[in-house]
C-alpha cells in the first residue's frame, strides 16, 4: 500500500539577519507512525550587503574534522574537482546579491550501523553549478542539523531553510 | 543572533498535496544479494514518474566506489545507452558506453575497500515509465568518495513492469543495503 511521504518537518524564512539556523529534535517518524529514512534539506541563502554567505551543514553539533567530501563543479569556463576532510558539509554561497540554492539529500539518517552519506546539488545561477558527495564519519542517528554562515556575517533576511522527511 | 527552529512535524508550511509523492515499496537486505528487483510495477499506473533512493555497499574488492547497473523488464539484450560525469578529487571525467550495452547505470555502491560503515547514496529518477511512445530514460545523482551524475536510456517503448538493480562487478550487496521505490504523480 502506498504511503504518502516527503513530509515537511520544518521551515523558516528569516525575518532578520541570522548567523545560523538549527533544526533540533528531528523526528524519526511521521505523524502516522511511518518510519522516516531520509532527509532533504533545501537552503536558499542571501548574504548581507556585499558579504558572502555560504551554508555550512553540521550534524549533532559535531564540528570536528569528521566530514569527507568529493566535489565537482563548473563555472562556465572550467570543470574542476576537489576532495578532502572538512568540519562541515558545504553548499554554495551567495555574493550578497544573488541567492544561492543548495539541496542536501541525507540518506538513512537514523541508521546506527552506517556513516551518513549526503549528496548535494548546489548552484548560484550567475556563477557556478556544483555536485558534491559527503560522508559524516559517525554511526549516530542525526537528531540536530545546524546551518552556519561560513564567514559569520549572517544570512540576510529572506533566506529560506526547509527540512523534509521521507519514509522508506 | 541565532535562529532556533523546533524540528517537529508542524503546520508552519502548507502541506504537500496528498499522494503526490508516495513510498511504494522498500527493501532492506538481511543477507547478501546480487540484485534487487521491483516487480509488478504496472499496478502503479496512476503515477507519472518513479524515484528510487538507495544506500548500498558491496562485497566487491574492485574499488571503494562501484557502479550499479539497471535493467528494465528483465531485458538483458543490447538495448541500453548510458553516460556519466565523475569528480573524484583529482580529475573530472566523462564516460559513456560507446555502443549499446546490456544494462544501463542506476547509481553507485561502496565497495569492500571503502571505509568501514561507509555506504554509497544514490537518487535515481525514472521518467515516464508508462509512456508507450517514448524510450524510457533515467538519471541519477550518486556519491561515496566520488560524485557522479549519470543518465541511461532503455531503447524500448514498452511499459516498465520491473526494475532490477545489480552490483556493477557481479558481486553482491551487503546486508543493510536499502532500496526504496517512490511514485510521483
Amino acid at each position: 500500500m502506498a504511503t504518502n511521504t516527503y513530509v515537511p518537518i520544518g521551515t523558516t524564512t528569516l525575518a532578520s539577519s541570522s548567523t545560523s539556523v538549527n533544526f533540533f529534535g528531528i523526528p524519526t517518524q511521521d505523524v502516522n507512525g511511518n518510519a522516516l529514512k531520509d532527509l532533504v534539506l533545501v537552503v536558499e541563502v542571501l548574504g548581507n550587503a556585499s558579504s558572502a554567505a555560504n551554508a555550512l551543514v553540521t550534524f549533532n553539533t559535531d564540528t570536528g574534522s569528521n566530514y569527507f567530501y568529493a566535489l565537482m563543479q563548473g563555472n562556465g569556463t572550467t570543470a574542476s574537482t576537489s576532495s578532502g576532510t572538512s568540519t562541515s558539509i558545504s553548499g554554495y554561497g551567495s555574493d550578497g546579491t544573488t541567492k544561492a540554492l543548495s539541496k542536501f539529500e541525507i540518506l538513512d539518517y537514523t541508521a546506527t550501523d552506517k556513516h551518513k552519506t549526503v549528496i548535494v546539488r548546489a548552484n548560484r545561477p550567475d556563477a557556478i553549478v556544483q555536485a558534491r558527495a559527503a560522508r559524516w564519519a559517525n554511526t549516530s542517528a542525526i537528531g540536530t542539523i545546524t546551518i552556519t554562515d561560513n564567514l559569520g556575517n549572517g544570512f540576510a533576511a529572506g533566506s529560506t531553510f526547509s527540512l523534509y522527511g521521507i519514509a522508506g | 543572533m541565532s535562529f532556533l527552529l523546533l524540528g517537529i512535524l508542524n503546520s508552519q508550511v502548507s502541506p504537500v498535496a496528498a499522494g503526490s509523492y508516495d513510498l511504494l515499496e522498500s527493501t532492506t537486505l538481511t543477507s547478501s544479494a546480487a540484485s534487487v528487483t521491483f516487480t509488478g510495477l504496472d499496478s502503479y499506473t496512476d503515477y507519472k514518474h518513479w524515484q528510487i533512493r538507495f544506500t548500498a555497499r558491496s562485497n566487491s574488492s574492485a574499488g571503494a566506489t562501484i557502479y550499479t547497473n539497471l535493467n528494465f523488464n528483465s531485458d538483458t539484450g543490447s538495448n541500453y545507452y548510458w553516460h556519466s560525469l565523475r569528480g573524484n578529487g583529482s580529475t573530472v571525467n566523462s564516460f559513456n558506453a560507446g555502443s549499446t550495452q546490456t544494462y544501463g547505470r542506476s547509481g553507485l555502491t561502496a565497495g569492500s575497500t571503502a571505509t568501514a560503515n561507509a555506504f554509497a547514496a544514490s537518487v535515481l529518477d525514472i521518467l515516464d515509465p508508462f509512456e508507450t511512445n517514448k524510450n524510457t530514460t533515467a538519471r541519477y545523482l550518486a556519491g561515496q568518495g566520488e560524485i557522479y551524475l549519470g543518465s541511461s536510456v532503455w531503447l524500448s517503448t514498452s511499459t516498465v513492469t520491473s526494475i532490477t538493480i545489480t552490483e556493477g562487478y557481479s558481486s553482491t550487496f551487503v546486508s543493510g543495503s536499502r532500496f526504496s521505490l517512490y511514485g510521483v504523480k
